[in-house]
């Protein structure tokens, strides 16, 4: 079949799949009166006069099917609904949030894959041994910590005592300058448009605060994925193949890295998919206690503030995000796994 | 003299299973981690049943669920004689909270694993034993809320049901079933090609008969790792979404809610950072050796059902 | 006719859970070049073990207690392969003895093609060779434009520096470059190229269409060719086959014996073959060993096997043949726990002959007739 026709197929198949993204939020939209789904749409109390004129215009008092396809129109236009909880659009809102917790994604997700999987591999090589004893304690230990007790439990140590790493993305005088006119801000990842616009000070600076809330993560996250690295590393190590690799003369290191990690990997990918969406669609928690600007943090004051345009626009997004991820762990996996895109 | 029939040939046809059991027993015994894991687990136990006379509630308190305020000020304060734990921001009593939160720990966990199994194991074994036009429903249904963060869709029926323990639990359920539903389905869809099975058939056994007596018992097997896992990570959820104030309210005995109250107090003084040190740490301690023994024994099944499984 | 092979009491333990197996105790056996040696007994009697001591990868828990493997190499060097490092083991593997394994697919990695996997064993050990090859054919003359020039000059410094000293510093830092590591793809094509030839040794048909496909993509007859492929790649002096047919169909198996025949004529290669099947050992083997609960009880030539067995093990094993008319017979008793094998002759308990003598002292090999040797109480 071939990888090209694989991708194709698999692109192909993400249309229907959305289209019961959306029906599914449309369904948990219906929960609510024409009336409360009118005001949605409403940014101000006054308009609330005019409920009946947007009920009206949206066509929210409808059959559910024919409201369905005005509802995704607005969506398609940008149109998600008017987010109280920050007084802006939804769709706004969004765009405005996403930029902090990608800077937080950028950083944690490389770090996390490079030492998850690498943790994995140790653990399984060196089986019953102290190494993988260790390994394993710390796995344990990071699955059982709870992520705000630990989050705040480094901002106690690091930021409280020592004074190291603050919390927040950028300090005062470096926000200051940032929103000034001198600062252009390209993409509103602060690192990288600290180094755009050649500010490197800015750059060291949005560094020191990311040090703790990337910590955190990594300390609960790679102890899941070295986990599941390491299991599907000991299968692979017992099977035949890696006997007759060694048979046939390879080093060690080769037989390792050549023939089982491979195949380790296939259940690893899935995994990491998962992480790296999860992440994407919010670190709710790590952006609550070190008071990050981020979605995950919106989604939740939203959610706390009864905010319902808010909630759902962030459940659309999210699972948009969560299907391209899993699109492109299928992808890699037919990459990987010559028995998948072959059939 | 009936009963005693009964019960021998109960103990025949479950033989098997109880061998395995008994297996298994003996396996985790060997481990001392897991032996770890269950004396927390039993602490915990103990803890939560004895909750009444470690920390009494005050005389006709309305209830026992709500932590006893000292006072209103929003200051803590540190361990004392007549609060061993100190007290949170606004007086609550801390070691009250985590005495009792304990009971609500074990609420939790074992009613939302308690409900998922059972959803699970009622779904998955239907669908997988009748195949058909039922198990594409239910697949095609499961695959739906697969399709979601799982955490956002929680967060999403929280919101809709309005924010509160029970509705966390409820969002967790509806959200955790498929979980067991699929494991329960595949061994069900593995045993029920096995001869016993037919033979069950051929002596003329009800549908449910042979369901329950013969393919269940040999089907939970892998339920039992990813149960007690699931006890420790929901306690975890659940915790985080009080922690975010999504879940019990403000003064509850729930862990989650007894570290939210103390955001404030973590930097501490400019003399001293550490000076609310018991406001989060002890009740983080609570929460994390909670989890870490059901872990410790999680893991111990995995561990010892993987090669068992892989034997047959 | 020269030994090439000669283990001398070979120990092997497993240390478990329940306790330390006794696997292998004082097992004596030696290869005479050419030939094709039979080692014949039950699962679990040791057979494998055995063929994974020599390769000295026997895995954890289990572990070479005592014992010699004298083997003569190419080269015509004799070492104990026991007592050698890794990057000497290294050599030996796949070089100058091979394995071929149970399961047909098995040995096979199932994300690499057949024509990468017999490719790698023959960069691993014909490395020299290829290179040559390649300096030879391709880089002998450096010309065109000068961006091309430039890049064949330093492919022919690299292979040249491939020949003369594979682990240099510079070789090394060459291969993490992202772009010049493209220099050993020219020799990954002529491994290829050698790797199809070695199929078509196979008989397989269209040998290079098979080795740009998958192993799930063919069949368990194909996978075994290949994986006899992969084994005889590097011309090696020894092959081990355990148990390569037995999980094949009849016919597939005929073919897979009569090619193993054929393949022995052409390479010159000795084989040991380990297997259950008694009808296999009769078209295969010139001699044979039969293995019981980790010791040898018998060996002699194939034919002196069936027509004058002498131990009480062996006599049992050829009575279990099936045969028209006759009643179905097995060997009364089960295979002993060898975490406490039965004291003296590990076969006593189910021996219709046993003596007391059986019980206390563990019978040595003795040469009853010539090439003839049995370990048994009742000769000697």
């Amino acid at each position: 079949m071939g990888l090209t026709t694989y991708v194709v197929r698999r692109l192909l198949l993400l249309i229907p799949t959305m289209i019961g993204v959306t029906l599914l939020i449309f369904a948990l939209v219906q929960f609510f009166s024409p009336i409360e789904r009118a005001s949605l749409y409403i940014r101000d109390p006054r308009q609330a006069r005019s409920l009946e004129s947007i009920i009206e215009k949206y066509h929210l008092n409808d059959p559910p099917h024919i409201q369905y396809f005005y509802w995704l129109n607005e969506v398609l236009h940008g149109n998600l609904g008017w987010s109280k909880s920050v007084n802006m659009p939804v769709v706004q809102a969004i765009f405005e949030f996403l930029p902090a917790t990608l800077e937080l994604t950028i950083y944690a997700i490389p770090i996390i894959l490079v030492v998850g999987v690498w943790l994995g591999k140790m653990a399984a090589v060196h089986k019953d041994t102290a190494v993988d004893h260790i390994i394993r304690a710390f796995a344990i230990i990071g699955w059982s910590l709870p992520t705000f007790w630990s989050a705040i439990i480094l901002l106690a140590v690091f930021y409280g005592h020592l004074k190291l790493f603050p919390p927040e993305r950028l300090s005062t005088e470096a926000s200051l300058f940032v929103n000034s006119p001198n600062f252009i801000r390209y993409t509103r990842i602060n690192t990288i448009d600290a180094l755009l616009n050649g500010q490197p000070w800015i750059f060291f600076d949005a560094l020191r605060h990311l040090v703790l809330p990337v910590l955190n993560l990594t300390i609960v996250i790679v102890a899941i994925l070295m986990r599941v690295v390491r299991s599907s590393m000991l299968e692979a190590l017992g099977k035949t193949y890696v006997l007759a690799a060694r048979a046939k003369g390879l080093p060690e290191k080769e037989v390792i890295n050549k023939h089982a990690m491979r195949n380790a990997m296939i259940p690893a990918v899935t995994l990491a998919g998962a992480l790296v969406a999860g992440m994407l669609t919010g670190l709710v928690i790590t952006e609550t206690v070190f008071n990050i600007p981020g979605i995950g943090r919106w989604a939740v004051n939203a959610a706390i503030q009864l905010d319902i345009p808010a909630v759902l626009g962030f459940a659309l997004f999210a699972s948009l995000v969560y299907v391209i991820t899993n699109l492109i762990v299928d992808i890699l996996y037919a990459y990987i796994d010559p028995r998948i895109r072959l059939g | 003299m009936v009963l005693r029939v009964r019960f021998e040939s109960f103990k025949k046809e479950a033989g098997p299973t109880i061998r395995e059991l008994k297996f298994i027993v003996k396996r985790i015994r060997k481990s001392p981690l897991s032996i770890v894991g269950i004396i927390i687990i039993l602490t915990f136990v103990a803890i939560a049943i004895l909750a009444p006379i470690l920390a009494p509630p005050p005389e006709g308190w309305y209830d026992p669920y709500m932590i006893p305020r000292d006072g209103f000020s929003v200051t803590p304060r540190p361990p004392s004689p007549e609060h061993l734990f100190g007290t949170a921001e606004g007086q609550y009593d801390i070691y009250y909270g985590c005495i009792w939160g304990t009971r609500t720990a074990f609420r939790v966990g074992l009613i939302v694993v308690g409900c998922t199994v059972l959803m699970g194991i009622a779904i998955g074994s239907i669908s997988g034993y009748y195949g058909g036009k039922i198990d594409e429903i239910f697949m095609r249904l499961t695959d739906v809320i697969y399709a979601f963060p799982g955490i956002v869709l929680v967060m999403v029926l929280v919101v809709i049901l309005g924010p509160s323990l029970e509705s966390v639990m409820m969002a967790i359920i509806l959200v955790g079933w498929p979980t067991y539903a699929r494991l329960v389905r595949g061994e069900v869809l593995r045993i029920k090609q096995e001869d016993f099975v037919e033979a069950a058939k051929a002596m003329g056994c009800s549908d449910f008969r042979v369901i329950v007596r013969h393919v269940l018992p040999n089907a939970i097997f892998p339920l039992l790792a990813v149960a007690t896992l699931d006890m420790g990570s929901i306690v975890l959820t659940v915790a985080a979404f009080s922690f975010l104030g999504l879940g019990a309210p403000i003064g509850y005995a729930d862990w989650g809610q007894m570290i939210a109250l103390s955001r404030n107090w973590i930097i501490g003084t400019p003399a001293n950072p550490y000076e609310y040190w018991y406001t989060f740490i002890i009740p983080g301690i609570f929460i994390f050796t909670f989890v870490l023994g059901w872990g410790l024994l999680g893991d111990a099944f995995r561990d010892i059902l993987d090669p068992m499984l892989r034997r047959r | 006719m020269e030994e090439i092979l000669n283990i001398k009491n070979l120990v092997v333990r497993f240390y478990t859970y329940e306790g330390v197996v006794k696997a292998i105790e004082g097992v004596n056996l030696s290869l005479k070049k050419g030939e094709t040696l039979g080692l014949v007994g039950e699962t679990g009697s040791g057979k494998s073990v055995t063929s994974l001591s020599i390769l000295a990868l026997v895995p954890p828990p289990g572990k070479v207690e005592d014992g010699e493997i004298f083997f003569k190499c190419k080269d015509g060097r004799k070492l104990n392969l026991l007592k050698l490092g890794e990057k000497e083991l290294m050599h030996i593997r796949g070089n100058e003895i091979s394995m071929v394994f149970q399961e047909p697919g098995a040995a096979l990695n199932p994300l690499y093609t057949i024509g990468e996997q017999i490719a790698e064993a023959i960069i691993l050990h014909r490395r020299k060779e290829l290179c040559r090859k390649i300096l030879e054919k391709e880089l002998r003359s450096v010309n065109g434009l000068p961006f091309k020039k430039l890049l064949l000059r330093f492919e022919k410094w690299a292979y040249k520096k491939l020949l003369e000293d594979p682990n240099s510093l510079s070789l090394k830092i060459v291969s993490k470059i992202p772009l010049l590591n493209l220099y050993s793809r020219r020799l990954k094509k002529y491994a290829k190229k050698e790797a199809v030839k070695i199929l078509r040794d196979m008989r397989i048909a269209d040998p290079e269409r098979v080795a740009d496909m998958y192993p799930h993509e063919l069949s368990g007859g194909m996978k075994q060719r290949a994986v006899i492929a992969m084994a005889l790649a590097c011309n090696p002096i020894l092959l081990i086959a355990d148990e390569p047919t037995t999980n094949l169909d009849v016919t597939v198996q005929a073919q897979i014996l009569n090619l193993i025949r054929e393949l022995k004529k052409q390479f010159d290669t000795t084989v040991l073959y380990i297997t259950h099947d008694l009808g296999v050992i009769a078209e295969m083997c010139n001699r044979v060993a039969v293995m019981y609960a980790g010791v040898i009880c018998e060996l002699a030539e194939v034919n002196r096997i069936f027509e004058k067995p002498l131990h009480p093990y062996t006599k049992a094993l050829l009575e279990c043949i099936p045969r028209p008319g006759k009643k179905f017979k097995s060997i009364k008793g089960e295979v002993p726990n060898l975490i406490n094998p039965p004291p003296g002759c590990r076969f006593h308990p189910r021996c219709p002959w046993a003596m007391e003598i059986c019980s206390k002292v563990t019978p040595k090999m003795v040469e009853v007739e010539k090439g003839h040797y049995v370990a048994c109480h009742l000769y000697g």
